[in-house]
């Protein structure tokens, strides 16, 4: 919101720098995002009445002005075209500064003395049309200084007003803070208007409790002309355009006092009944900006007796709009609660200068203030006879009109902010805040009543004010025992330090994808829960429920720039319709190995899928977790048959393995691609088991092979099954030393060397016992498979 | 005897220094020092000599055993040497061809920030917490004093599920969790990823927060000056300026946004860190907090912008991006 100084000025002395000023109200809340400094330039610049206009003798583009500053007159050639006699512009005479810094000088035009210049609004810095003389009012008084009259040397204050400070939004509010910031007496104008008994018919009348007061007067015989320069130029510094008067004043006003006015044009009633209603579903209004806006129900509306009016306070319908031939207004000024009119704003899709200032709260004690402030200067400068018959509807029961006195205490105070702050530094700042102080008692200000609500409110404001150097820094004295890490931030980290580790890049993605990478996974989520209602684009359309199309996004991107060895890992969020999933990701493509150089390094190299199962079980290891895997209940994008699905108890906990070649094709990747994807979450949930120590025997073992012969449908997992169910006791330890095809085996089978190492606890067995413990187990298996043991 | 033994020894040391390999040795050993070797014979005849001429026999066949055991050894001995330094000798391995090894693996930044971040306040005694991504309107906005149709919804640009669920603009959600869940006092950290629909080119839809938050009998906004001071100067150095700004938030109050003077190619100045401040008494009243015996501080900052702060990064999109060129830089 913009704050011109030159305004503040007026109601409060302001000696500090432009600089220093931003920084106070920064450090109190008031936070200046941008100075800008206007016409810093401009020296000398008066007001003055074109008389006679000449024809330049050598030139067809120019003519001779002569102008009169009131005592003296000038000789101006100028190239102006849009300029006639007794037009008042603004004129810059010799030794004068315009806005880009040059000083003028007497000079001569093709042979024509000129003694200075008629400005366009762009020399004075005013605006960037430099078409065309600026045209002043005709009754602009001669020989003014017009830099001041005009308000064009003047610093702007773009300050962000907090939510909570609507008491700001106005040049009063931000004054009242100057005040309590620096010292400095706060002085209001005072208002004056000279009231006529002009009698009328018109009456108003709330239905709604979010309307408590509502004030109309009537304005009669207004000259609706251009607004004094002046006022313009404010307009036009706070981002305003000038209009006419009328609605250059309740803007105006609207700036200075925080109050948005309405003035509607009297002779576009239909009767002289106004009143204030909630909108149903289905009605609608043609607003001032000319958009037809259908209406919800419990928007709150001005009715001209059964018409609509204005969007209370939103903006005005076109319907009684003020125009130029406008003499008669009723003008509004009135309270509309903050929440129904902010969401009547939302509903319609406005924001206006009027809206933001209701829905962080107007100050109701003052609205009338308000209407006399425009009553006045639409009599100062349009004429206007203002009626004493003022409209008034108030509901003097209403919250809004309630005062507040808190409990003050300065020892309760000081306890919560950890300070030691005295009543002489605290009461003559809450005074000129406008908190009235009794002994264990504080009242607050109408304009803060929504805000301040209890001690804390009253803390921060003595704390902003006095700055929060003023309260030292401490360390909390209490005891307290530091909570238990929770097992899932743990199993993260130690995750992420494993991986790390063994060479993979950590990632981090959007939770969020499109359709296409969905599809491409051929995954389906549930749109109710998992669509967004308001993506910012159909890239980040839908919650993820796995990280895989995160994972390939990241892959595709390195792919297509010629990084062809990927090894990610994320661990992040998968989500589903009931619960988020905590999971770990991670993807490999390419080389596993850096600077394979030899054909076995180049060979070891090939092998992804192994790469990515070794790290999956050694992962295990090191998370201590015994987990089944088995090619049950695969997911649609995993590969058919290099991937397995793997369980905790009987629950699914994630899959690993390559991907369908179909999937990651999808994202452009022709190559192999294998993943691994764990619910971290599900890992931690099984209650953790104490270790029990097992004596180990310290006697040798004996190794015993088998070379099974087996069809290539019977998987290791189910012979593994077989030699886990007949596990004899001195079995520690079962693996495969060789896998082997060829034609003189048949091209059905394959062969599978395992081999089984025995150990006695407590003394070292016999061949014997292996050869028949073995034996056994070879029969078991010949008769539990389809396989022979060669 | 005697001469039969010494014929025994030069026989022996001959067949020992013509062994040329450990192998070799070892039968050669087993022939001359075995069972059935003519030394053995020799000494199994001892008892069948005269009594007197046992000693003296039985002496010297000792020492021949002796003798030729320890030649043996000797010999073993150089033999190894000799295929060790063959062996070493015919090496022809190149140690300075690159390593056949792993790629490097590297955290991503925001992780290595986060951790760096919750260490610090861990050593305050602040436990890490976390809470879910998707929420209610209660938990992101209600239980925080940010009722719908409130201006203060203007600060947060929030995605909506199309049931209505909200996916959370901040992290302050898992305060309200842990309030209603745990009694006071009650110290935790909640780092998490939040979500603002913004679609300006300086932010990004997705971002990281820490949130912080005491609650205790007799905290003090002192005591939020005193923890903040501490976290920031173990980030950011102990010479760096702390100011405390005024500022908004509906769950705090006083609130304050934290700045610290930094300086940049020469150039200082302020930078906003975090926003903070005395727990809300309404939110203790959501969470069924006595507002009367119980006072706390809450404070959140972004991890992105330490992120960009602490490695000089100058753009946030990097962070999403994922170039592994970028996250081995860290």
């Amino acid at each position: 919101m913009k704050f011109p100084l030159s305004w503040l000025c007026e109601f409060v002395p302001i000696s500090d720098s432009p600089e220093r000023l931003a920084e106070l109200l920064s450090m109190a809340g008031l936070e200046v995002e941008g100075i800008e400094t206007f016409g810093d330039n401009l020296k000398g610049i008066i007001t003055g009445k074109i008389e006679k206009i000449d024809p330049h003798p050598n030139a067809d583009k120019l003519v001779i002005t002569t102008i009169f500053d009131g005592k003296k007159r000038h000789q101006i050639v100028t190239g102006a075209s849009n300029v006639s006699k007794g037009d008042v512009v603004p004129v810059c005479l010799p030794g004068s500064v315009i806005a880009s810094g040059m000083t003028l000088k007497s000079t001569s035009l093709r042979g024509v003395e000129s003694h200075g210049m008629l400005c366009s609004e762009k020399e004075l810095g005013v605006s960037e049309k430099a078409s065309g003389i600026w045209i002043l009012p005709p009754e602009t008084e001669l020989g003014l200084d017009f830099i001041s009259y005009a308000s064009l040397c003047d610093t702007v204050f773009d300050v962000a007003i907090l939510p909570n400070r609507g008491d700001c939004q106005s040049v009063w509010g931000l004054a009242r803070e100057i005040s309590a910031l620096t010292g400095q007496t706060l002085a209001l104008p005072k208002i004056s208007v000279t009231e006529s008994d002009v009698s009328h018919s018109f009456s108003v009348c709330s239905k709604s409790e979010h309307c408590p007061l509502y004030i109309g007067r009537y304005l009669t015989g207004i000259s609706n002309m251009a607004s004094p320069v002046w006022m313009q130029r404010r307009l036009a510094l706070c981002d305003l355009r000038a209009q006419s008067l009328i609605v250059d004043v309740t803007n105006y006003v609207l700036l200075e006092t925080g109050h948005p006015l309405h003035a509607f044009d009297e002779a576009k009633f239909k009767s002289k009944k106004i009143s204030v209603e909630l909108s149903k579903k289905g009605s609608s209004l043609t607003t001032l900006d000319g958009h037809k806006r259908p209406l919800q129900d419990g928007q709150l509306l001005i009715l001209n007796d059964k018409t609509p009016v204005a969007l209370a306070g939103v903006m005005g319908a076109q319907n009684t709009e003020v125009s130029d031939d406008t003499q008669n207004i009723f003008l509004e000024a009135a309270f509309f609660s903050p929440h129904v009119t902010r969401r009547s704003a939302t509903l319609v899709g406005l924001r206006t200068d009027s809206s933001v200032r209701f829905e962080k709260g107007t100050n109701i004690e003052s609205t009338d203030l308000a209407s006399l402030r425009a009553s006045e200067l639409l009599q100062q400068f349009g004429g206007a006879t203002v009626s004493k018959n003022v409209c008034v509807h108030e509901d003097k029961k209403s919250a809004y009109f309630k005062s507040r006195t808190l409990p003050f205490s300065l020892d309760a105070i000081n306890y919560f902010l950890g300070s030691s702050y005295k009543s002489s530094d605290v009461k003559p700042l809450l005074k000129r805040l406008g908190f009235t102080v009794a002994k264990n008692q504080v009242q607050i200000p109408a304009w803060r009543r929504a805000d301040i609500e209890a001690m804390p409110c009253i803390a921060e404001e003595i704390s902003r004010l006095l700055g929060f150097d003023s309260i030292p820094a401490t360390l909390p004295r209490q005891a307290l025992i530091q909570d238990s890490v929770d097992p899932l931030v743990l199993m993260t980290q130690r995750t992420e330090d494993f991986l790390v580790s063994n060479g993979l890049v950590q990632v981090n993605t959007y939770p969020m994808v499109s359709q296409a990478s969905l599809d491409g996974c051929l995954m389906a989520v549930d749109s109710t829960s998992m669509g967004l209602a308001n993506p910012l684009s159909p890239e980040l359309a839908f919650m993820r429920p796995s990280l895989l199309p995160s994972l390939l996004q990241i892959c595709q991107h390195h792919h297509a720039r010629q990084q062809r060895d990927c090894a990610f890992f994320e661990v992040g969020t998968a989500f589903s319709p009931d619960q988020e999933d905590q999971v770990c990701a991670f993807m490999l493509t390419g080389n596993f190995f850096e600077s394979a150089s030899t054909a076995s390094q180049r060979d070891v190299n090939a092998l992804l899928n192994q790469h990515c199962q070794g790290l999956f079980s050694q992962w295990l290891a090191f998370a201590k977790l015994s987990v089944r895997v088995d090619r049950t209940d695969l997911d649609n994008w995993a590969h058919p048959v290099q991937s397995q699905a793997v369980f905790l108890g009987q629950k699914k906990i994630g899959t690993i393995g390559l991907i369908h070649p179909k999937v990651s094709a999808a994202f452009g990747i022709t190559e192999p691609v294998a993943y691994c994807e764990i619910s971290l979450r599900a890992c931690v949930e099984r209650p953790r088991e104490m270790p029990r120590y097992m004596p180990f025997s310290s006697f040798p073992h004996t190794r015993r092979d088998m070379a099974c012969l087996v069809p290539h449908e019977l998987a290791y997992s189910e012979i593994k099954a077989i030699i886990d169910k007949c596990r004899h006791k001195t079995v520690i330890d079962v693996g495969v030393f060789d896998v082997f095809e060829s034609e003189s085996i048949g091209t059905d089978k394959r062969s599978i060397g395992i081999y089984v190492l025995y150990q006695g606890q407590n003394k070292t067995l016999s061949d014997d016992k292996v050869n028949k413990i073995h034996q056994r187990l070879c029969d078991q298996l010949q008769t539990a498979l389809p396989l022979q043991i060669r | 005897m005697q001469e039969s033994l010494e014929t025994i020894k030069t026989n022996s040391v001959k067949s020992i220094q013509s062994a040329d390999s450990v192998q070799d040795l070892d039968q050669v050993k087993s022939f001359l020092l075995g069972k059935k070797s003519p030394l053995m014979d020799v000494l199994k005849k001892i008892p069948t000599l005269p009594v007197e001429q046992r000693p003296e026999i039985g002496k010297l066949a000792n020492v021949v055993k002796q003798e030729l055991a320890q030649l043996i050894q000797q010999k073993r001995d150089n033999l190894i040497q000799a295929s060790q330094d063959k062996a070493l000798e015919s090496d022809r391995s190149d140690v300075s061809l690159p390593a056949f090894k792993r790629f490097n693996g590297a955290y991503h930044p925001l992780s290595l920030v986060t951790r760096d971040l919750c260490e610090l306040f861990s050593r305050c005694g602040f436990s890490i917490k976390q809470g879910p991504n998707i929420e209610s309107d209660f938990y992101n906005f209600e239980a925080l004093n940010i009722p719908e149709h409130h201006p203060a919804r203007d600060l947060h640009d929030t995605f909506y599920l199309n049931n209505k669920q909200v996916l959370r603009t901040h992290t302050s959600p898992v305060q309200i969790r842990e309030m209603i869940q745990t009694k006071p006092p009650i110290k935790i950290i909640a780092p998490g990823k939040v979500y603002r629909c913004d679609a300006d080119v300086s932010h990004s839809p997705v971002f990281h927060q820490i949130e912080g938050l005491y609650v205790d009998k007799g905290v003090t906004f002192a005591d939020l000056k005193g923890t903040l001071e501490f976290f920031l100067h173990a980030l950011f150095g102990k010479e760096k300026k702390i100011r405390f700004r005024s500022s908004y938030f509906p769950f705090t109050e006083p609130s304050v946004e934290v700045d610290v003077e930094y300086t940049f190619k020469g150039k200082t100045v302020w930078l906003e860190i975090m926003g903070a401040g005395m727990v809300q008494r309404k939110v203790f009243d959501h969470v069924s907090y006595d507002a009367d015996l119980y006072t706390g501080f809450a404070f959140g900052l972004g991890i992105e912008r330490v992120a960009m702060i602490l490695y000089g990064i100058d753009d946030i999109r990097l962070f999403y991006e994922n170039d592994s060129r970028f996250i081995r830089q860290f």
